[in-house]
């Protein structure tokens, strides 16, 4: 029996069709994400280069090269031989390098467009969550809120909101904007690996989410939006000041 | 009180034991399985293929979309397993479902109703309509009954029942009585109504008004006692 472990709309977004051909940047940020949302688990070996390569509809000369750039970065091994292949190395992730390089990567506007549709996203959801949740999916919100409040380092954080944005999406009883929580906080998540390093942004955000639990169960829609953007604001700025900042620091 | 009025109440409640029929014969195959724990090696295993068999023997028009297994884990001892089998085509596949809690896509069941509710009362449960987040990400009812700790490690067996297809199935017998209905959960949330604009998974009141308004819900029939009812509306 093979070891469960993701769910199926991870493994989706992971390994959904390239849209313009094949480039190894992005191929390579697609097999990181995969690694940092424990897709595989460690020592899992990859597919078949020329079935990945086809099951991302790139090239297999891509992947090699995405491949080199995950074997440079520690996350991949490979191995020669007839039992050779790639195989994961969880121990290699570093959440916090991951957001650096992903941060780095991003210009201003593509950071405030990642941001501008992240923030939509859970807005639209947390409207619907304010009118539809039941009793039952706020108190789990709640322990979200509490997980968050609670954390000490910056990937439990992290992690405690990704399950607090899913679990809003679904009290929305919209099945479309659950998926698209979902792919955004895959697309989103290293970042905040970056952006909650910092305690006191860490503070206010937890402040925004409590405010947003609360709104959601007092059934207030448009209070909800406004935590959501608050938070999320904040976080967009905290984001792009250390973009800014990594820019200067690389002139020099 | 008139002829038909008293007509019109008999046939909800006819459709509400119809209903209560419907899962009453999922709970009748989930007690198969929960009750024949295996007379050798491992329980998980034997779970493992039980479970799929129940998927396997499905009859064609049969509305159940996946089945499965997951253990109790309320102590150090013992750590949270699961499996759970879904059908792809015609085949019957694993869906797997990360259970390691030190993991991003972690899916804690133990926090979920369908398996919380009926390893504490003891009782089926049923659960939903409700969007199955890290699970099938699609709305989900799910009949769920435990498993006895008498000879092992417990924990409960379940089915998810194929939502719009048992929508579907209920619509036609709801619209035949005519007046608004809606079947509701523990929660009052929709899961078949006549009225357009309480689609599955809405509650029939909003949560901003449900302390203030007056309740839309006329008459209340209980569907068995799984928490389920069906209600008249007004307007």
């Amino acid at each position: 029996m093979a070891v469960p472990h993701t769910s199926d709309i991870v493994r989706e977004v992971i390994f959904a069709p390239l849209e313009h051909g094949g480039r190894t940047q992005v191929v390579f940020d697609r097999l990181r994400n995969a690694v940092a949302l424990d897709v595989f688990k460690d020592g899992e070996q990859l597919p078949p280069e020329t079935e990945l390569a086809a099951q991302l509809g790139i090239s297999p000369v891509t992947l090699r090269d995405a491949l080199g750039l995950m074997r440079d970065a520690g996350l991949v091994e490979t191995r020669r031989g007839r039992t050779g292949g790639s195989f994961v190395r969880r121990e290699g992730y570093d959440p916090v390098a991951h957001g650096h390089s992903r941060l780095d990567a991003l210009t201003l506007v593509d950071l405030r467009d990642l941001s501008d549709w992240r923030m939509s996203v859970t807005e639209a959801a947390a409207a619907l969550a304010a009118d539809r949740a039941s009793d039952d999916e706020v108190d789990g919100m709640e322990q979200h809120v509490d997980a968050f409040t609670r954390a000490k380092e910056s990937a439990v954080a992290r992690r405690a909101e990704g399950r607090l944005v899913i679990a809003l999406a679904a009290a929305s009883q919209s099945v479309r904007l659950t998926r698209a929580t979902v792919a955004s906080v895959v697309d989103y998540g290293p970042l905040l690996s970056v952006a909650y390093r910092n305690t006191k942004l860490r503070t206010s955000v937890g402040r925004a989410h409590r405010s947003l639990l609360e709104a959601v169960r007092d059934g207030r829609r448009d209070d909800a939006r406004a935590a959501v953007r608050s938070a999320g604001l904040e976080v967009a700025h905290g984001l792009a000041s250390q973009r800014t900042a990594g820019t200067a620091r690389g002139a020099k | 009180m008139s002829r038909r009025s008293q007509n019109v109440e008999a046939d909800i409640a006819r459709f509400a034991s119809e209903v209560a029929i419907r899962i009453d014969s999922i709970v009748a195959k989930l007690d198969v399985v929960a009750d024949h724990g295996s007379s050798s090696g491992s329980e998980f295993d034997h779970f493992v293929d039980v479970t799929r068999q129940m998927l396997v023997d499905g009859e064609i028009g049969d509305v159940l979309a996946g089945a499965g297994y997951a253990v109790s884990h309320d102590d150090f001892r013992r750590p949270p397993a699961m499996v759970w089998w879904v059908h792809r085509g015609d085949a019957v596949v694993e869906r797997t479902h990360s259970v390691d809690p030190d993991s991003e896509s972690f899916y804690d069941y133990a926090a979920l109703r369908w398996f919380r509710t009926a390893a504490s009362s003891g009782r089926p449960t049923l659960s939903g309509p409700f969007i199955d987040a890290w699970g099938s990400n699609d709305y989900t009812v799910t009949v769920s009954v435990p498993v006895s700790e008498s000879t092992g490690p417990g924990g409960v067996v379940a089915a998810d029942v194929d939502v719009r297809r048992f929508v579907d199935s209920l619509t036609a017998d709801l619209r035949r009585i005519r007046v608004p209905l809606a079947l509701v959960n523990e929660s009052d949330r929709v899961v078949v109504s006549t009225v357009p604009a309480l689609s599955t998974g809405l509650p029939i009141r909003p949560r901003s008004v449900r302390d203030t308004a007056e309740s839309p819900v006329l008459q209340r029939f209980p569907v068995s006692d799984y928490g389920w009812s069906v209600v008249s509306l007004s307007g």
